[in-house]
């Protein structure tokens, strides 16, 4: 079964958001993930993960969004909204389709 | 110590992205506000058209405005002063857009966040400290903490909600000796 890793920092407040995302997009798609957590803790282990700012959302290993052009350390994540805009948080709808699909994509290459 | 609702602070000095050298004397003003902010934290993004409006429509009133920007430029390239320079070049910034880079100001008013809001009547007193508003994502909150807070010194009252909750990035510390503002 695929499993979503939900990657954080505690100088980020967007976590517990983060976290209403991913159970309103269970709601939505009519499944129940299987969810782990990570936490980041200074900067030479975000260094190490890759991790592009809190929260990142990853299914097996794979980012949901695209990480091209940002850094790695201690932050918050930027995420590009409808209209040119930018949030700590995904599109909802933007990380609904996200999900699916890579739930989709590794659940092929599981099976 | 950081600075508290109702401390006097003291003029500051620090280069600008303009490739100015300011000194700000929160007490030459009718109010002043100074505003923590960065380059690249997506709370400081979502809020910053609302803060560049607040400073639009209050120049006129005599408020002093200014932002600052204190992140580690080492760990965190895209907030260097070349970055931000090239923000002011394109614009961006209705205000000067000022680089604490030891991070030493930072650490002896107590900024947190970016966006880390400093407001300061007349006599130079702190009189709001918090978030623009309260939701960064609704844009028809319109920066109405700091609104209420301007509105209010401007016409001579006590400020009606001195201190908010901010909600930000934690500013990058280049020894980060600070606590976590949200711990």
């Amino acid at each position: 079964m695929p499993t979503l890793e939900l990657i954080t920092w505690e100088g980020c407040p967007s976590t517990d958001e983060a976290l209403a995302l991913i159970s309103r997009a269970e709601l939505d798609l009519g499944l129940k993930l299987s969810l782990t957590r990570r936490e980041i803790n200074d900067y030479e282990e975000a260094q190490v993960a890759s991790f592009v700012g809190s929260p990142t959302f990853r299914v097996d290993g794979r980012d949901l969004f695209d990480t091209a052009g940002q850094r790695s350390g201690l932050t918050c994540r930027i995420y590009h909204k409808p209209g040119g805009k930018f949030g700590p948080l995904p599109d909802f709808e933007e990380f609904k389709h996200n999900l699916s699909a890579s739930l989709n994509t590794a659940g092929e290459a599981n099976s | 110590m950081a600075i508290q609702i109702g401390d006097k602070a003291q003029p500051f000095t620090l280069p600008a992205a303009s490739g100015k050298t300011i000194t700000v004397d929160p007490a030459a003003s009718v109010a002043t506000v100074v505003v923590w902010t960065c380059n690249h934290c997506p709370y400081a993004m979502a809020w910053h058209e609302r803060l560049q409006q607040v400073a639009r429509d209050y120049r006129s009133k005599g408020v002093e405005f200014i932002q600052i920007n204190a992140n580690d430029a080492e760990k965190y390239p895209d907030d260097s002063f070349e970055s931000m320079q090239q923000r002011v070049q394109a614009g961006e910034l209705e205000t000067e857009y000022l680089w604490d880079e030891d991070q030493a100001f930072s650490k002896s008013w107590g900024a947190k966040v970016t966006p880390d809001v400093f407001v300061f009547d007349s006599n130079g007193v702190l009189s709001y400290r918090g978030a623009p508003d309260s939701n960064y994502e609704d844009e028809s909150q319109n920066a109405s903490y700091m609104r209420d807070a301007l509105d209010d010194l401007v016409a001579g009252r006590p400020v009606r909600t001195p201190e908010t909750k901010v909600r930000g990035c934690s500013v990058k510390w280049i020894i980060n000796d600070q606590p976590n503002p949200y711990i």
